[in-house]
């Protein structure tokens, strides 16, 4: 009996709840003929960017409009409402709208003074039309403040390794959800980032393509091809210490371009640190040329390096781009870091006692021969696929991430590799996690308004000047990922560099993605924390008993660092003029 | 004290080799076995860099080639070492090599570390002394 009667108020609650939401129009059309109103417009930013999810409320003579359902705005910040009103209230009735979305400051009353009348319907009433655009104001609510904190807080974390730097993202991420979603239920200048759009705001183009590329990169690695090119350098070297530097330095160079620097490194090191002890050379004075061609190398490609791939994706820039515009002067900058290191390292490369090539070459080559030449063929073919695909990836309208799981997935099916070997061991998943959660945490900066700040505030000191923003931003970017993660920094300038295109003028052109790009990855260079490839070789250094101190990377690397940074800015004005 | 093993702790730096030499001479002057030892460690590796196949195959190689190196100055002294290279964490290999092998002198060469490798490698040799004598219960012995 109880159940009955539960289920027969279930039932009518129901019917009660669906009959609500019609009575407000039915309200209206019962007390006879009504005209229609239909209100568009758009709703954007002080900088012209359209805002989603604006709410939108109506009033006639004061009094507040019931609708059937709640207007705002979509992501292209376009919002339209009917409404329903008595027959001959307009046009002469005061209709007023306002606006409120939290992070923005809520607008009330706006008159509607430009309703038209467009034509007379056949059920007897008449539709006005009225179009009502607008811009809305950033308002510092306690959001915003808390993004901010969140977004400094994950950048200590990282930078001074309190924890892991995907721990240190993931809290960040966390926080701006669940603060969203507890304070902000009850107060809306709490809320920071819904779950929507934190998941829009991953970026699975950036993820896909990394993941891919470590696929590729773990199927390689099994074939000792990378170990196998330090020994063909010695070989094509031929005893000649300074050739040898060089090959090495063009070598991983050339490899970073395509592949994982870290990787690069991780797998030559050990190599480079045995040829360099047989003779009797200090192994660092190769190890640190090596790295920061490495460094190079990765900026002059789309997929070199992770500020690259962020970029590309952000700004749809294709690979073919980012070759035309950044290999030139990585070229440029390659031939200067052989050139320095070279003469650098002049003593030291003097020092060595070359002794028996033909002992050490056939001793290299026993030891590090392709260990598994049908794999190496396949992964070769599959690598040249995979870069003929990110080659006309753009004329294609095919994301990045696409040409390199293709290649990455033939790959693996050809190979027969152990798939969950190969996930388990080859991927990366701290460093893909890490990304992910990094998008999240940008995007609540973002979504809050502190990147808006952050951008309007470059523009200001720009003064709107193309050069000067070119320069600050090349520089900034570079003395900053010397010293923090550039990872971290990329996303945070990604959406910055987006609004000044916008509103520097020549900026369309795209040239400040370049900066970006050249500052972000050329910075890593100054330290040996500035990117990771670096940290990989102070602590392989370390572990075959040559370490490199902090103020010693420095000493070597930070003038040639600000070296490359002046050919970039040289580089990018030239391309302004 | 009369030894019967000595396990010395090799790397490619010139304390390490050092260290080397010297248990060699003492090796030779105690009729002592001598064991070589390198640590193929990438512990120090973060983001899952450390578990990736082919890094530590890498170390090994390398770590043969710092053993075959020390090997050479033990020979010069007179001596054959036995050569051991293994994965894991320096402390635990040093460990492990030490009681298989029934050692009673652990011997390593000083490395002198700046403030971030120690950062990076939790302290110097010398901070590990103690530790490594109670983990292996033999006498370390740094050599300078």
């Amino acid at each position: 009996m109880k159940k009955s009667i539960m289920l027969l108020m279930l039932f009518l609650t129901i019917i009660w709840g669906s009959a609500l939401s019609a009575t407000a129009e039915e309200k209206l059309t019962d007390a006879g003929p009504t005209d229609l109103l239909i209100v568009s417009g758009t709703i954007t930013n002080a900088q012209g960017k359209p805002i989603k999810e604006v709410k939108i409320h109506f009033s006639i003579n004061g009094k507040a409009v019931e609708l059937t359902e709640e207007v705002s705005t979509s992501k292209a910040g376009r919002y339209e409402a009917e409404i329903r009103v008595q027959s001959g209230l307009l046009p002469g009735a005061r209709v007023e709208m306002s606006c409120e979305k939290p992070c923005y400051k809520t607008v009330e009353n706006i008159v509607l003074d430009n309703i038209v009348r467009e034509r007379d319907c056949e059920e007897g009433g008449i539709n006005f039309l009225a179009h009502h655009s607008l811009t809305l104001s950033r308002s510092i609510t306690p959001a915003f403040w808390i993004a901010t904190f969140i977004l400094a807080g994950v950048y200590a974390l990282i930078a001074f390794e309190f924890m892991h730097r995907t721990l240190a993202a993931l809290l960040g991420a966390a926080l701006i959800l669940t603060l969203t979603y507890t304070a902000g239920t009850f107060n809306s200048d709490y809320e920071i980032l819904t779950f929507e759009d934190a998941i829009h705001a991953i970026d699975m183009n950036v993820i896909f393509l990394l993941m891919a590329m470590m696929i590729i990169v773990g199927v390689l690695k099994k074939t000792g091809v990378f170990q196998w090119m330090a020994y063909k350098s010695y070989q094509l070297a031929r005893g000649n210490v300074f050739a040898l530097a060089s090959i090495l330095m063009v070598v991983t160079a050339v490899t970073s371009a395509f592949l994982d620097n870290v990787t690069t490194m991780l797998l030559i090191i050990p190599v480079t640190i045995e040829i360099a002890m047989t003779l009797k050379i200090n192994p660092v004075a190769f190890l640190l040329p090596e790295v920061f061609a490495s460094n190079v190398g990765g900026t002059a490609t789309l997929i070199g390096d992770p500020p690259n791939i962020m970029i590309g994706s952000y700004a749809k820039l294709s690979f073919i781009q980012f070759v035309q515009n950044l290999t030139v002067i990585c070229a440029v900058c390659l031939v200067f870091t052989v050139i320095f290191f070279c003469l650098y390292y002049k003593k030291e490369y003097l020092k060595a006692q070359v002794g028996d090539i033909s002992k050490m070459i056939s001793h290299l080559r026993e030891e590090y021969k392709i260990t598994n030449a049908k794999l190496l063929t396949q992964g070769c073919v599959l690598l040249g696929i995979t870069i003929f695909l990110f080659i006309i990836h753009g004329a294609l309208h095919m994301e990045p991430s696409i040409a390199a799981m293709f290649g990455a997935t033939i790959l693996l099916v050809i190979s027969k590799v152990d798939i969950v070997e190969m996930l388990e061991h080859e991927i990366e998943w701290p460093t893909l996690i890490f990304f992910m959660m990094l998008f999240i945490v940008v995007a609540g900066a973002e979504e809050t308004g502190l990147i808006q700040v952050i951008a309007d505030w470059v523009k200001d000191l720009s003064q709107g000047s193309l050069v000067a923003a070119i320069l600050m931003i090349l520089w900034v970017s570079a003395i900053a990922s010397a010293i923090i993660d550039n990872i971290p920094f990329t996303a945070t300038m990604l959406p910055i560099v987006a609004y000044l295109n916008t509103v520097i003028p020549g900026a369309e052109s795209g040239i400040l993605w370049w900066s970006l790009a050249l500052g972000a990855c050329l910075g890593g260079n100054g330290t040996m924390i500035g990117a990771s490839a670096n940290v990989v070789t102070v602590g392989m250094a370390e572990r075959a008993g040559h370490p490199i101190s902090f103020m010693y990377y420095i000493k070597v690397a930070f003038v040639p660092m600000l070296v490359t940074i002046i050919f970039c800015s040289a580089w990018l004005l030239l391309v302004e003029m | 004290m009369n030894y019967q093993c000595i396990v010395c702790g090799v790397t490619g730096s010139a304390h390490a080799q050092g260290a080397a030499l010297e248990a060699a001479k003492l090796a030779k002057q105690q009729s002592a076995r001598l064991v070589y030892v390198y640590a193929a460690d990438t512990s120090f590796l973060k983001g899952g860099l450390a578990k990736q196949k082919g890094v530590e195959d890498s170390l090994v190689h390398l770590g043969e080639h710092i053993v075959d190196m020390a090997g050479e100055l033990a020979v010069s002294q007179g001596v054959s070492p036995k050569k051991v290279v293994k994965k894991g964490p320096v402390m635990e290999v040093l460990k492990a090599v030490v009681l298989e092998e029934k050692a009673d002198l652990l011997m390593l060469g000083h490395e002198t570390r700046t403030i971030f490798e120690k950062a990076m490698f939790r302290g110097e040799v010398e901070d590990h002394v103690k530790e490594l004598e109670s983990k292996t219960g033999v006498a370390v012995k740094i050599v300078v």
